[in-house]
């Protein structure tokens, strides 16, 4: 059941947020909104100070600047409860029998045993581990560890799904597993925070995104919004046969079929289109609008920093 | 339910379902039992082996009777008498007698007597045989009346001779109850002390303690944590504690042993529950410090050896139970569970040491877990690599 909160009201807002240990500054200065029931993609180089923010969001560290507001207000116990966590690093007590390892950390979660034991089953049967379920932990594959990590992060129905990095480390099966569940916790109105480096993940799967680079907030949007305002005003075509020369064109950039036409300000793309259609001599097969991926824009932005 | 409570029951039910548990249960006292009965026996054997030996070869004794009470020798006696302890000890050297009793001149207030000999034989003692005729000549040389104490007073008796100040009447001059009674009780501390380090260097190495730090904050996983396994080592030494005086009320051969009075049992617990607290704190304070199990295991030597120090002294403690080294022992918070334990199943201590001793030990345990409390820290907990020590000032200053 989730907990009542407007339209308007952000799931999760953090603003101005500020984290040092010791001489180390973790997190500098970050701002963002998470909306309810979106997948929104906290990204990131390395040390960027991405897991700092979430072990704060999540009450494991203390801020040393400013506010957090969890599910409408600061957070308390009974709301750590309504979130579900998969840290980067992951673990599992590894000489527990998978069933009493599951059932433990459920209800650590507020799940009665009785009602952590019937969705513990019905996760084991979903997932191919009900022969597995009184096996120790150490003994299963990584891949069922994996499963097994999943199901302790959602067996409670949280509001709030924070995963970290979640397809490091997986093949593609199991990445189409995560993918899969993590989409069908959007369905049910989970609001989903994902930390990861796979942009492609990103692009496929977030809503919105913040990026954060040494320990600032330094690009917060909607996926598409951000990629159309990182974008020149650029075509890109793929043809079979010789490509016509364009006098208007700054720069033409070539990989095998596909051509990237680099075209001057306040030029229409349309105008391009024209002139391919009245080409003699060759077939069009692609025609897009040259918008950057977020690897480009990840890139160049952390590169400028 | 109450998520202290969760982690206590699951400390406690994952600790109790293993194998190991179960065989320290039943093999440490089966062990200690055989030991015991070794001990019986051997005793009794060679007591079997002094009279046999005794229609070959004549055991002869000396003594040197400073308080003047030795005015008649039983008539088998080969007791010799001495002026003084330099002419026993030269026919001690000489290899005209095997060993000689010196009577201190207070003997009365104080029933202290010497055996010197050159050997220590404590189990083929003649202790014994010295005690009838201290008797004898207590009963003023009267055979009947020596024969009739012997039957009848046996406590005041033992209070005014007490050659070795053993409480019970187990023959055996050295006391291996309050021994093992310190070794099971150092068991029981180790144990769950070093199983709770071990609990959270295992959650720190396998990482799962950072799923746990978003449902549980440090402190309620620590109590979780010590209570469930002070509850497990509680059990532990409660039935063994029960065996223990079962099988000394009811085996014969293990009554000679001695018993362990209600009081000691109360004193137990009390020095157990403020020990274990003490303990349990320093190791989880080591195991959230160290990155993984393997580095905190290379300290767990340091913390818990004030327990083995006792182990290391148990003869004289046991010996003299209310001696400077034992009184002194017993008072320090981090050997006094243990000493505590051994003095007062061997003699009767006075009570202003026990009460000194558990309040000490009782502040000290309140401050540990106050300190390892700062140093039970998120930060800490899920932090890879070993603090150093300016880290660990600081934390333990926050």
């Amino acid at each position: 059941m989730h907990m009542n909160t407007s339209p308007t009201q952000a799931t999760i807002s953090v603003s101005h947020l500020a984290k040092s240990f010791g001489q180390a500054q973790a997190v500098h200065d970050v701002s963002f909104e998470v909306q309810r029931g979106e997948i929104f993609g906290l990204l990131g180089p390395n040390g960027a100070g991405k897991t700092t923010t979430i072990r704060m969001i999540l009450d494991i560290f203390k801020p040393d600047r400013g506010e957090i507001s969890v599910l409408g207000g600061p957070i308390t116990d009974a709301k750590k409860e309504k979130i579900g966590y998969l840290p980067e690093e992951r673990g599992l007590y590894k000489d527990l029998k998978v069933e009493e390892c599951v059932l433990y950390l459920a209800e650590l979660k507020g799940l009665s045993r009785r009602t952590a034991r019937e969705r513990a089953t019905a996760y084991f049967e979903q997932l191919d581990l009900s022969a597995h379920k009184s096996k120790k932990v150490n003994d299963l594959s990584k891949g069922m560890q994996q499963k097994v990590q999943v199901i302790t992060t959602l067996i409670h129905q949280p509001e709030v799904v924070i995963i970290d990095e979640p397809f490091s480390g997986l093949d593609p099966i199991n990445t189409r597993l995560i993918q899969d569940m993590l989409m069908k916790e959007r369905q049910r109105g989970t609001t989903v925070i994902m930390s990861t480096h796979q942009m492609h993940q990103v692009e496929e799967m977030c809503d919105r995104i913040v990026l954060i680079n040494k320990g600032d907030s330094v690009l917060y949007g909607g996926v598409d919004e951000i990629r159309r305002r990182y974008a020149d005003n650029a075509v890109r075509v793929t043809v079979r046969g010789d490509l016509p020369d364009f006098p208007d064109v700054m720069e033409t950039s070539r990989k095998g079929n596909e051509h990237t036409l680099h075209l001057p300000k306040g030029m229409p793309p349309q105008s391009i289109l024209r002139q391919l259609a009245d080409a003699p001599d060759i077939t069009v097969e692609a025609f897009e609008l040259a918008i950057p991926t977020l690897d480009d824009i990840f890139v160049r932005v952390v590169s400028e920093k | 339910m109450n998520k202290t409570l969760i982690v206590m029951r699951h400390e406690f039910m994952t600790m109790v379902s293993k194998p190991s548990f179960w065989i320290g249960l039943i093999g440490v006292p089966l062990i200690m039992g055989i030991t015991m009965g070794i001990s019986l026996l051997g005793g009794a054997a060679a007591t079997a082996a002094t009279i046999s030996n005794k229609q070959n070869q004549t055991v002869i004794q000396g003594y040197v009777d400073h308080s003047g009470i030795i005015k008649t020798l039983p008539a088998d006696s080969k007791l010799h008498s001495y002026p003084d302890e330099q002419a026993a000890l030269a026919d001690l050297n000489a290899g005209k007698i095997n060993g000689y009793f010196v009577v201190a001149a207070n003997y009365i207030a104080t029933g202290d007597v010497t055996y010197v000999s050159p050997e220590f034989t404590p189990i083929n003692s003649p202790t014994g045989n010295f005690d009838r005729v201290l008797k004898l000549n207590l009963a003023g040389g009267n055979q009947d009346e020596l024969a009739r104490t012997e039957t009848t007073v046996n406590i005041q008796n033992e209070q005014a001779l007490a050659p070795v100040q053993s409480k019970g009447g187990s023959g055996l001059p050295f006391p291996l109850l309050p021994m093992f009674a310190g070794i099971m009780f150092m068991i029981v501390m180790v144990t769950a002390s070093s199983y709770l380090m071990h609990t959270v260097s295992t959650e720190k190495e396998s990482r799962v303690m950072e799923v746990l730090m978003s449902s549980v904050t440090p402190t309620q996983m620590l109590a979780g944590k010590v209570m469930g396994l002070g509850l497990v080592g509680f059990i532990q030494m409660a039935l063994w504690l029960i065996s223990s005086v079962s099988a000394l009320n009811t085996i014969p051969a293990a009554a000679s042993l001695g018993s362990i009075s209600a009081g000691s049992i109360i004193v137990a617990i009390v020095y157990f529950i403020f020990g274990y607290f003490t303990y349990a704190a320093l190791m989880a304070g080591l195991g959230a410090m160290m990155p993984g199990t393997r580095e905190a295991a290379q300290y767990t030597f340091f913390v818990i050896l004030p327990l083995l120090i006792p182990m290391y002294l148990v003869t004289a403690l046991v010996l003299e139970p209310n001696g400077p080294l034992a009184v002194i022992l017993s008072l320090i918070p981090f050997t006094s569970p243990v000493v505590m334990v051994m003095r007062v199943t061997a003699t009767d201590v006075p009570f202003f040491q026990v009460l000194a001793g558990a309040v000490i030990l009782a502040l000290t345990s309140v401050a540990v877990v106050n300190l390892v409390a700062r140093l039970f820290r998120a930060q800490m907990l899920l932090s890879g690599a070993k603090p150093s020590l300016k880290e660990i000032v600081a934390a333990l200053r926050s």
